[in-house]
């Protein structure tokens, strides 16, 4: 690799020569383009009940079997995947933004604006997540976007802490004196000379967040307060596939393979990039 | 100096607080200069004389505390005359003892305020900044040619991208970049040293400042690429006739560009003059510094007439423990019995000793 390599170029070669991390990338562009995809791969319709296939186990005819009402589980797997997909990536752009915003400020203004945000993050970081997302579920109807919304404002923290203290060590650097020198104001040099240069670890950050958002509204599908039947999510077939477990192992098997393998993807593919990024890498 | 000056400072204090040490770091301790429009000046000066501090405070980009604390600059162009520390004493409260500034309590982020409002229009439009370090201080992210784009149009009345485009490639092409449509588009880290310091230069000179404070603008290279921007810095100043603050421990610059000198030495100015009487052989009122300063330039003569390099003796200036006397008193080897008591408890004046040429040394007392 030669010095004057792109940043972006050098990232991807480091995150292509890592294996792992293309095994997280493929599971993840497979998850995608099946999701995005669902009216084309699908070979049923999701919500269409047959009552004389109730509870077959995978055969040509369904490749994954079917539920208790006759539906085909592939095809309410792929649409399923669409509702956690967006949670997902909604979620996770719902608290990039905000901790985006509220670290920024935090960390280049510091003082008493600092101390007000951060303490906010930390009152946030100590009410254990999952029971505040159930009660306000609970309070609010369990529909897609209120899972969305709520998942997303309780897990800003960490990317506006991440946001901060790249923040903080970014306003030092000369260039950022430079830019000052050159008139620009504090929004010029917050947006366009700092921001660019600390999003790499809330790259990392929202990569993994989208498989821990997917798995939260999985969770809270599971325990009946998610996405509401009949539209399908991953974490709703498996909660209803365990009324029929002993008979039908497939109703929860394969929605929480693909729960595993997605989380896992994502997850994979957040420490790839987080390799890639780390400049000790660069031998 | 027959012009009026376009930047004079006046007693200016910039004082920084070591908690480690209890005690005030005398950065800049009253330096007082003057820049005629049209001329360059050098700074020259051991490191951490205080000559980069001046040159952050008179751009209003000092942070940490308490940072500038007294005096006057005062910047005057055709269509703008303000002082850029107005209403300082307004934030700022010192504490005096014997003379000695003991405590110094100031509204810092109240002052920061008030400067970017005072610095408004005159940061990059008024008086632009070179920086020692060109590859550190071009945004890593941005392609160069964009960085230049953005300048021009924050501050002239260009706004059309294609029209602050095209200036901004006749400026790369004027600091001799070679090819510039290429380079426009190239990231700092995709350009040399000395290409990234053409780019900075191009930036500082493409929105037409009046001044140009140039701060160790060859430090950070080598040697060649040093002679190139020298040189660089040469044409543009006979083709532009740019005011501009040259600052560096460097004579051999200072002596090729500046019309005239400030010797600087612990947080003051210790001589002010044209360049040729500072450093021609001829003019010998000079202070013992200059003198030590000029003699310890590696030149071929030096090393032919001595055989060997000349430094000067000690080390520089601790400012924080200031002591009373002359600041160089404990290194000069210029001490007569007469004046020892003199150099030793009071610190002379910056003194007129010939029109236009100030030192600050109790041998020009008569």
């Amino acid at each position: 690799m030669t010095e004057t390599a792109s940043f972006t170029s050098r990232t991807l070669h480091y995150l292509l020569k890592n294996r792992l991390a293309v095994t997280g990338a493929v599971l993840v562009l497979l998850v995608f383009i099946l999701s995005i995809f669902a009216p084309l791969f699908a070979p049923y319709d999701p919500a269409t009940i047959d009552i004389k296939n109730i509870l077959v186990g995978p055969s040509l005819a369904h490749p994954l079997g079917t539920d208790d009402l006759g539906r085909d589980v592939l095809s309410r797997m792929l649409w399923g995947g669409r509702v956690s997909l967006e949670v997902g990536f909604i979620a996770v752009s719902i608290a990039t933004v905000i901790g985006i915003l509220l670290g920024s400020l935090a960390g280049y203004y510091g003082g008493w604006i600092d101390s007000v945000i951060m303490r906010g993050v930390d009152i946030m970081l100590s009410i254990p997540t999952i029971f505040l997302i159930l009660a306000v579920i609970a309070i609010l109807e369990p529909s897609i976007i209120n899972i969305m919304i709520v998942i997303g404002l309780t897990s800003w923290m960490e990317p506006a802490r991440l946001i901060r203290a790249e923040f903080i060590s970014i306003k030092e650097r000369e260039f950022v004196t430079a830019a000052r020198a050159i008139g620009a104001g504090d929004k010029r040099i917050m947006i366009r000379h700092i921001l660019p240069n600390g999003l790499s670890p809330i790259l990392v950050s929202a990569t993994m967040g989208v498989g821990a958002a997917i798995l939260v509204e999985s969770g809270l599908s599971f325990l009946g307060l998610g996405v509401q039947p009949p539209t399908p999510s991953w974490g709703s077939l498996l909660s209803s596939g365990k009324d029929n477990i002993e008979i039908a192992w497939w109703l929860s098997a394969f929605p929480g393979l693909a729960i595993l393998l997605t989380v896992l993807g994502y997850n994979l593919l957040g420490e790839g990039i987080r390799d890639a990024l780390d400049p000790r890498q660069n031998e | 100096m027959t012009a009026a000056p376009l930047l004079k400072i006046e007693d200016l204090r910039t004082y920084f607080y070591s908690r480690s040490k209890q005690a005030f770091i005398r950065s800049v301790d009253g330096v007082s200069l003057e820049i005629a429009k049209g001329e360059t000046l050098g700074v020259v000066g051991e490191s951490g004389s205080g000559k980069s501090i001046t040159a952050l405070s008179v751009m209003g980009l000092i942070s940490g505390g308490p940072g500038v604390i007294s005096g006057k600059i005062g910047f005057k162009t055709d269509s703008l005359q303000r002082n850029l520390l107005h209403q300082l004493e307004d934030y700022v409260t010192i504490t005096k003892k014997d003379n000695r500034i003991m405590q110094v309590n100031k509204e810092e982020a109240g002052w920061d305020r008030h400067t970017d409002h005072l610095m408004d229009r005159i940061r990059g439009k008024e008086i632009a900044m070179i920086f020692q370090n060109p590859k550190s201080s071009l945004n890593p992210f941005t392609p160069v040619g964009k960085q230049i784009t953005e300048a021009i149009q924050l501050h002239t009345a260009v706004r059309s991208e294609q029209e602050a485009k095209e200036r901004a490639l006749s400026w790369l092409d004027r600091v001799r970049i070679d090819s510039p449509r290429l380079r426009f588009d190239n990231y700092p880290y995709g350009l040399s040293g000395g290409m990234c310091q053409r780019a900075m230069i191009a930036m500082a000179l493409a929105c037409e400042p009046s001044l140009l404070i140039a701060d160790e603008p060859t430090t950070g290279l080598d040697a060649t690429i040093q002679s190139k921007i020298v040189d660089l810095l040469a044409e543009l100043k006979t083709e532009l006739g740019i005011t501009t603050m040259l600052i560096s421990h460097d004579i051999s610059i200072i002596s090729r560009l500046a019309d005239a000198i400030a010797v600087m030495y612990g947080g003051t100015v210790f001589e002010y003059g044209p360049a040729k009487e500072i450093l021609s052989s001829w003019f010998t009122s000079k202070h013992p510094y200059t003198t030590a300063l000029l003699t310890s330039v590696p030149s071929a003569q030096n090393i032919r007439e001595k055989g060997y390099l000349q430094a000067i003796e000690g080390d520089v200036l601790d400012t924080i423990n200031i002591p009373a006397g002359c600041r160089f008193y404990s290194r000069c080897n210029r001490v007569t019995e007469k004046i020892r008591e003199r150099c030793e408890r009071c610190e002379p004046e910056l003194r007129e000793i010939v029109p236009g040429h100030k030192v600050r040394c109790w041998l020009y007392y008569e």
